[in-house]
């Protein structure tokens, strides 16, 4: 652990812009949010600063908790999925000899250069009913009626994975790519199969960088609401798109603030929760 | 022939462009405390690896304990490792790394607790149990490492270079020890290194390694007195290497006639006039006159002498063909009778001359 630097004076002068930034830019937002979140809405579309605790109250109508917990359901749902995919992927990356996986790594790394609105959009002209993959399928008989892939919970769920993978991807490649393979070795040496040095040496010492991963797509898909707009049909409200209602539509600031503010406190639990096993992932003890 | 624990049975690997392993072969009886001998690249890592499973050969058999493994996995094979870096699992203390194979084997976790603290007792780290290997010591995650290697009573440990990381005086007594902890489980060793003073302390058998081929399989002693070729001479302890042809017989010595002078060996078995030969001599068997002894001597001069520890080094320099050769002898001492630029005369027993590198001589674990 590296002590803490005495806070003298130039210290805190050459800190400045950084103290200047996170308090314009993150502290003032979030406590604006905050504070939002306790007052009024004004008959025409403004608030009023009147202290009030109705938009937390109203969060426990069933019709929001609902959103809240389908929100959740879909959050976890895309974050195990793109585990599944991620994982092995940025796995057999890690063993590719080093060239190749730069040419991997890049492909990874293509699709945020485009916007990723445009890129939901791909995902929709080759989803609807006359869209690329529907034809095809009925080209080659394999359906009779077009399917309905598009507008489905089916098609939420892909957007978000697809959104998102390279976030599971990454920190999984990384910590994978740090592994000091002779460990593995070491493992097989005193009798583990393949699967069991996997588990008990490979795993645990890459479940950092799974957890970051976890972390990464967690976190954001639960704010996505474009995705459930344009591949859902807006038909499964999640709490993106009722932050995202409340505000720029039903203009109920102070609602959509609190509604902020839960997703916010949710962000935070599952990043302590993180913070927490990643301390106790260090050691493993044996009782 | 004792018991075979371990039988390799010309042994071949090539990665990429290069042979790593030539075909060997070899025996390796039980309780041996057998070193593999070789500069680097030699093949003695991928050997070891290929004995433990996690490479496998192109050719060859292994055979352990009479069965044929060759193509098994490293957990199906009662051998263990212990790797150079040591390779503890840094999310595991001491004792779950030492217990790693009983827990694999399902042994009961009071079981595997109390034969943890008996390992850690006989490699000296009692009271370790609950550290992680990054608290520890080389010395102690070496031991660590022994420990681990040892727990379920393996066929075969394996050692690639284990001391390689520790400081001298460490390494010393971790030889000690490490041949004491082998005497007393009766366990077989194959140990790897480069260090022929290690190589010397400890083994039964040497085997002498380079570029892929056994070079010399024998005891120290036989490595030392008699190496079989100007590899193995050259390698362990300091020879001088001569090349030369049969100028004449006589008794039990040979004539051997270098390029300009013509110096003593002994005479082996089936040699004939007018034979090449590679005439290996020890320093230390070197004997330095300040006239021309009756015989056969070599002249030269003194170039340089220094003290190292109780034996004395000269370096003198001969006269040939291609420039001056440089001799070395030493001897126990501190003080030469010789100053540098003194002529002097070199003779030695014709015994001390040994033969190597003779054609249709034995070059063990050579198969074509």
């Amino acid at each position: 652990m590296e002590k803490r630097r005495r806070h003298d004076g130039s210290f805190f002068l050459a800190m400045l812009p950084l103290y200047v930034t996170t308090l314009v830019f993150v502290l003032l937002p979030v406590l604006y949010v905050v504070a939002l979140s306790f007052m009024k809405r004004d008959a025409t579309w403004g608030v009023t600063s009147e202290f009030t605790l109705e938009n937390y109250i109203r969060l426990w109508d069933p019709i929001y908790l609902k959103v809240l917990l389908d929100s959740l359901k879909i959050a976890v749902k895309t974050t195990l999925l793109a585990l599944a995919i991620g994982y092995p992927f940025a796995y057999c990356m890690a063993k590719l000899p080093p060239r190749k996986r730069g040419i991997v790594m890049v492909l990874v790394i293509v699709p945020f250069w485009t916007n990723a609105l445009v890129r939901i959009y791909g995902w929709m002209i080759l989803l609807r009913a006359n869209g690329v993959v529907n034809t095809l399928l009925l080209e080659i008989g394999i359906v009779d009626v077009p399917l309905k892939l598009l507008y489905t919970d089916g098609a939420v769920l892909l957007g978000m994975v697809y959104s998102l993978l390279p976030f599971m991807i990454l920190p999984s490649y990384t910590s994978i790519e740090k592994m000091d393979w002779s460990l593995v070795e070491a493992a097989r040496d005193l009798g583990a199969g393949k699967m069991r040095a996997f588990l008990t040496v490979t795993l645990r010492l890459t479940l950092p960088g799974i957890l970051s991963g976890c972390v990464l797509v967690f976190v954001p898909s639960m704010g996505l609401f474009f995705i459930s707009d344009l591949l859902g049909g807006g038909k499964e409200v999640l709490m993106g798109n009722l932050i995202q209602n409340q505000i720029l539509t039903a203009r109920n600031w102070p609602f959509g603030a609190a509604l902020s503010v839960v997703m916010m406190l949710m962000t935070l639990l599952f990043l302590f929760v993180y913070r927490k096993s990643t301390k106790q992932s260090q050691p493993e003890g044996m009782a | 022939m004792g018991d075979v624990i371990l039988q390799l049975d010309g042994i071949a690997k090539r990665f990429d462009e290069t042979d790593a392993l030539r075909g060997i072969s070899l025996d390796v009886e039980r309780g041996e405390f057998i070193t593999f001998l070789g500069p680097s690249g030699c093949g003695k890592t991928t050997m070891l690896r290929i004995i433990s499973g996690l490479e496998h050969p192109d050719r060859g058999r292994v055979i352990l304990q009479g069965q044929d493994v060759t193509d098994t996995e490293p957990n199906q094979r009662n051998v263990h490792t212990v790797f150079q870096n040591y390779a503890l699992f840094p999310h595991m203390n001491v004792a779950a790394n030492i217990g790693y194979s009983l827990k694999l084997q399902g042994v009961k976790k009071q079981e595997i607790r109390e034969r943890v603290e008996a390992m850690l007792e006989l490699v000296q780290l009692p009271g370790f149990a609950k550290r992680t290997p990054q608290k520890l010591s080389g010395g102690q995650r070496q031991r660590v490492a022994i420990a681990r290697a040892l727990i379920d009573n393996p066929d075969l440990l394996l050692l690639d270079e284990p001391l390689g990381a520790l400081d001298l005086q460490l390494r010393r007594q971790m030889q000690t020890e490490l041949k004491r902890l082998q005497k007393r489980l009766g366990i077989t060793f194959l140990y790897i290194t480069h260090d022929q003073e290690e190589a010397m302390n400890m083994s039964d058998r040497i085997v002498v390694m380079n570029e892929g081929t056994f070079e010399q399989i024998g005891t120290p002693a036989e490595i030392y007195e008699r190496p079989a070729t100007s590899f193995a001479a050259q390698f362990i302890g300091t020879a001088n290497i001569f090349h030369g042809r049969v100028e004449q017989l006589q008794g039990d010595a040979a004539q051997i006639l270098t390029d300009e002078q013509m110096i003593l060996a002994e005479r082996a078995e089936g040699l004939a006039p007018q034979e090449p030969v590679t005439v290996a001599v020890r320093g230390e068997k070197i004997r330095l006159h300040r006239q021309p002894q009756p015989g056969f001597t070599l002249a030269g001069v003194v170039r340089e002498h220094h003290y190292s520890g109780g034996i004395l080094r000269m370096i003198i320099g001969v006269p040939g063909s291609g420039g001056e050769q440089e001799v070395v002898a030493s001897h126990q001492g501190m003080e030469s009778a010789f100053q540098v630029g003194d002529a002097v005369y070199l003779d030695w027993e014709p015994a001390a001359g040994i033969l190597v590198d003779r054609k249709g001589a034995r070059r063990n674990g050579e198969k074509a």
